[in-house]
């Protein structure tokens, strides 16, 4: 009982990470409607992007998400144009098309790096605070501040801008959306688009933290939708905590019960979840089932 | 005297002639190798690859092996059914007469099966688990350490070497044993442990996920523990986290020894030069090792940076560059490249460690184990790491340097 | 009882089997016969290419996992269930067969009735509570599901031989089902696609079929009309999850080693069987034949040529592959041979 400071501690900042990857994944699933395998492949690219940035360009990470960010969000936008709408009523091969997607991506870095791995050793990086007897990475903690001030730009942007309505109007009816005169298509691009992005803000901001290599997206991608499906379909809020719920169960479950276990007490409780109420936390019950009746 | 010297020069004119057009004329001899070039091995296959073919250009300047050119034909496998799949190819279709290899040991169990039901030959140059020649498959021989070879020179280091060091007898150590939990980190560390635990060292073993995305218990245990010794068998990202995730919490062991890796670029990339002073790496022998050690190596290095112009990836391929050599040897003095012909003269060799560019030495036990090839310990002085163990691999000069953690 | 004929009747000539109705309603009679000659052909095919063992070793994981994705079919194709954890099944029936065998000296071949039986009973028990997920959801727990076997198989060494799995010794021998010669392995593996085939000819033919497809394309419906939604689901399910099975033990005994990653892979084993079916043709009796012969030949092929040359360059392509199915083939390689045949059959009236 000594460590659990130190254990909650590590399960926020944990779930700060999971928050952040997961956000672009919930923007995509819940709006799009699509399960995006290569979603871990675009967070892998903006953490190669920011080292891209800070090996050739000299410009420290943070920075260099300027570039990233938007330059992974135009690459999603065009993946859903030329992959992804042709596909938009078969659900099942936009699956399969990302699961294509995610083998070129990877394979690509592959080819590229030759698998050498790469890192960034900022000052920064190995910049500790003390919290008492607690040490917490000032890393991590920007990326679980990051993950804060994204959930409420992003529900800010979905509530009270008018794309960002028209964004909610097509996730809960896409037919009635239409006939409200909404270019459902473009909607869906740049929700896709923003998703991706969302992906690629997260993975520049973790790469003080990580060593990266061509394969790293699949580390996080499982944990994402587990967050994702937990927290609810498409509500900002519930995703956002839901990320805190996945940290804090491993982190109780890797300290108290074992490290190589915590995955799969996660996803135990996962499935627990899904099987009691399928909307996830946060959805409203039937949540799951909008968009999908409208598909078959 | 002139006459003499005319005819000689003349001899070896029409010698000269006749063993180039001989070469150009016999079959090349072809050697598969299964190197995985896709996945999370890539990068030590391609490595491995390179290395294998320094080993047969080489060859091929001197003369080549058995009379005949050597052409290595490279074989990409990430599973057992593709290693299956690859020797079926380089024997049946491309005519190899020979298969080598290899990084992982499930690929080696299921390449080395279908090399002997195809009838020739397969020589391990890399990969560790105990059981490849525990099994007593004829056509199997290892040239390169098994877990076992690992266990020992770990367990050396931290007896001879650190025991001294800390100030402590063996059964007052304390060794943190982390490791990743698949087959490979696994079956090291269970080697260690046993090892160790004989001597009458404390040890407590740990797996964790090589993909996880964070580490922070398995450091808040391993604090818990407060063990002397902290070692490490993983790979490169979660070796790198780790490392991170200890400087950020104040774990602070007396040593930390990282086997298999850690000793290159990569690492000095992610943790920083600061932090890696002190900490020992156990792997095989290329870099900063003694010349009468290791012959030749530092030349072998440039080598391949020209070749190939990136660093070698690791030290591990080198051994396959070694592994290989033995191998020519061996099929010269068999001569002939039959596996039963080729396993009988292998047995016949020996030599001293120390003979090869890499500090192994030769001489197989009855289950086709090379017992002198032997990791040696490094450790980060500097910008580089530098042999400090066995006492024979360091170079003039070279001491132990404090293994206190800032 | 004759207003509930009706019902199944609808729910046959429903969308997306008009093109089987339009034919008329075919029975096991008519099928028996064409399986019996793709089967002959498949062998024929193994005896032409008995000194090319290469090719033989590429036909044998052809037709491991045409027989594979052929047993998805059944729940995944036909019920419309799309699991992501087959591999579990895979790796249930490898872990019994490697185990009896190496503690037990079991036969492998009486060792497929109990890897069988226990495939059948995890399937039905795992999936019983997650058949009320739909589409996507389901999916999702499925491949959670993955993760979860992943662990227990890393650690309960006694059965599974924890991280470094299971070592079958090499004895060769019928009763081993191991094969000195290539042309028997690839014998082995038509045997089970033979299997597997037959039973989802009998399935697909029969009122479980019926039942599955009408649940797949209006499960609302289907349970109005009086269909007992899950036993249907439960009961193709378990006995795709036995067939599964059968393959994972015959694939234990071909390469003789296993590892809870190969075994459980997410990508190799779960997405690729289900991947094999959607590119065949969902739901149809051959399409996962066809994806196979499509797919695994392909994988190997750039393997040899590209492989080697650049790293992960065969992926690449093989992912492009995929790309490009999935958008240009909506129906699989069989649906675009029907309309292809039924364009024909159009012009030649």
């Amino acid at each position: 009982m000594d460590q659990i400071g130190n254990i909650i501690t590590l399960g926020l900042l944990l779930g700060g990470t999971y928050a952040l990857v997961s956000v672009g994944l919930n923007l995509i699933f819940g709006v799009v409607r699509i399960i995006n395998f290569a979603q871990g492949e675009f967070l892998m690219l903006g953490m190669y992007g920011a080292y891209f940035c800070y090996a050739f360009l000299g410009v420290d990470p943070y920075l260099g998400l300027l570039l990233v960010v938007p330059a992974l969000g135009l690459f999603g936008m065009a993946v859903y144009a030329l992959i992804m709408k042709p596909l938009q009523n078969e659900p099942i091969m936009q699956v399969f098309a990302s699961f294509g997607l995610l083998l070129v991506l990877q394979n690509t870095m592959l080819a590229i790096t030759k698998g050498l791995s790469f890192s960034i050793n900022t000052p920064l990086s190995q910049e500790v605070v003390a919290l008492g007897p607690i040490k917490i990475s000032v890393s991590r903690l920007i990326v679980l501040a990051a993950s804060a001030a994204v959930a409420l730009l992003l529900g800010a942007f979905l509530n009270r801008t008018t794309f960002g309505q028209a964004i909610r109007a097509v996730a809960q009816d896409r037919k009635a959306a239409q006939l409200m005169g909404i270019n459902v298509q473009k909607t869906y691009m740049v929700s896709f688009g923003i998703g991706t992005a969302l992906a690629g803000l997260a993975g520049t901001l973790l790469t003080p933290i990580y060593t990266m290599s061509p394969y790293i997206g699949g580390n996080f991608i499982m944990a994402a939708f587990a967050v994702v499906v937990l927290g609810g379909l498409g509500s900002v809020l519930g995703a956002f905590i839901g990320g805190f719920i996945v940290g804090l169960t491993e982190a109780f479950a890797g300290y108290y019960i074992d490290p190589s276990l915590k995955h799969a007490v996660l996803f135990v409780i996962f499935i627990g979840v899904l099987v009691v109420k399928p909307s996830g936390l946060f959805g409203k019950a039937g949540a799951e089932e909008v968009g999908l009746r409208e598909q078959s | 005297m002139k006459w003499a010297f005319t005819q000689k020069a003349a001899a070896f004119a029409v010698t000269a002639l006749l063993a180039t057009t001989a070469l150009a004329q016999d079959k090349p001899l072809k050697i598969g190798a299964i190197i995985p070039n896709t996945g999370g091995m890539a990068v030590l296959g391609n490595d491995l690859g390179n290395w294998y073919e320094i080993a047969v250009q080489q060859r091929n300047a001197n003369g080549g092996l058995l009379g005949r050119k050597i052409e290595l034909v490279r074989g990409d496998a990430v599973n057992p059914q593709e290693a299956i799949a690859a020797v079926e190819r380089l024997v049946g279709r491309e005519g190899t007469e020979i298969v080598i290899g290899t990084i992982a040991s499930s690929l080696s169990q299921a390449a080395s099966e279908a090399a002997l039901s195809n009838n020739v030959l397969f020589w391990e140059t890399g990969s560790l688990a105990k059981d490849l020649t525990e099994r007593g498959l004829p056509n199997f021989v290892r040239s390169g350490p098994s877990t076992v070879n690992f266990a020992k020179t770990a367990a050396d280091a931290v007896l001879n070497m650190l025991a001294g060091e800390l100030g402590k007898a063996p059964k007052d150590l304390k060794v943190w044993m982390e490791h990743e939990s698949s087959n490979y980190g696994t079956s090291l560390a269970e080697e260690q442990q046993r090892v160790l635990k004989e001597a009458g060292v404390k040890v407590e073993r740990l797996g964790h996920a090589a993909s996880a995305v964070d580490l922070t218990d398995s450091i808040l245990r391993a604090k818990k523990f407060n063990p002397d010794i902290w070692l490490i068998s993983g790979y490169v990202g979660d070796t790198h986290l780790l490392l991170r995730t200890a400087r950020e919490q104040g774990f602070a062991p007396s040593a930390v020894i990282l086997v298999g890796l850690g000793d290159s670029r990569e690492t000095v990339e992610a943790i920083g030069q600061d932090y890696l002073q002190g900490i020992l790496v156990v792997t095989y022998p290329r870099h900063e090792v003694n010349s009468s050690y290791a012959r030749g190596a530092d030349e072998l290095s440039a080598l391949y940076v020209e070749k190939y112009r990136q660093q070698p990836v690791g030290n591990s391929g080198f051994g396959g560059y070694v592994g290989l050599n033995i191998l020519f040897n061996a099929i010269e003095a068999a001569k002939t490249t039959k596996w039963e012909a080729v396993v009988a003269a292998a047995k016949t060799l020996d030599a001293p460690v120390g003979t090869f560019a890499n500090g192994y030495g030769v001489h197989f036990d009855d289950k086709m184990q090379n017992t002198r090839a032997n990791p040696i310990v490094y450790q980060w002085q500097g910008d580089k790491t530098v042999a400090v163990f066995p006492d024979v691999a360091r170079k003039e000069g070279v001491k132990l340097k404090s293994l206190a953690r800032p | 009882m004759s207003s509930l004929n009706i019902i199944e009747m609808s729910a046959v000539t429903d969308a997306k089997s008009r093109s089987d109705s339009a034919r008329g309603v075919r029975t096991i009679q008519h099928e028996v016969p064409i399986l019996a000659v793709i089967i002959g052909l498949l062998g024929a095919t193994i005896w032409l290419l008995s000194g090319n063992s290469f090719a033989l070793s590429v036909l044998s994981i052809t037709l491991l996992y045409a027989g594979l994705a052929t047993a998805w079919n059944i729940i995944g194709g036909l019920g419309g269930q799309f699991s992501i954890a087959h591999s579990v099944f895979f790796a249930l029936g490898a872990y019994v067969a490697g185990n009896l065998y190496i503690h037990w000296n079991v036969s492998p071949w009486i060792a497929i009735i109990p890897a069988a039986a226990l495939a059948a009973t995890v399937g039905g028990l795992v999936s019983w509570p997650v058949f009320r997920l739909r589409g996507p959801f389901f999916a999702i727990a499925t491949m959670a599901m993955t993760e979860v076997a992943l662990a227990i198989a890393m650690y309960a060494e006694p059965l599974t031989g924890g991280a470094q799995g299971l070592t079958v010794p090499w004895r060769s021998g019928l009763q081993n089902m191991i094969f000195l010669n290539k042309w028997a392995n690839a014998l082995l593996f038509l045997g089970y696609l033979a299997l597997t085939l037959g039973v989802m000819i009998a399935i697909a033919r029969s009122k479980l079929g019926y039942y599955l497809q009408a649940v797949r394309d209006n499960q609302d419906a289907a349970l109005a009309s009086g269909i007992d939604v899950l036993k249907v689901k439960l009961t193709g399910m378990a006995i795709s999850a036995a067939l599964t099975s059968v393959g994972g033990l015959a694939f234990m005994m071909y390469v003789r080693v296993v590892e809870p990653h190969g075994l459980l892979s997410l990508f190799d084993v779960g997405v690729k069987i289900a991947l094999i079916a959607l590119i065949g043709g969902l739901g149809t009796i051959y399409g996962p034949l066809l994806g196979a012969m499509l797919i695994i030949p392909l994988d190997y092929w750039l393997r040899a040529v590209i492989g080697s040359a650049v790293p992960g360059g065969g992926q690449i392509i093989l992912g492009l592959v995929l790309i490009l199915s999935a958008m240009f083939m909506k129906q699989g390689i069989n649906g675009a041979l029907k309309s292809v045949r039924s364009r024909l059959w159009r012009r030649s009236k």
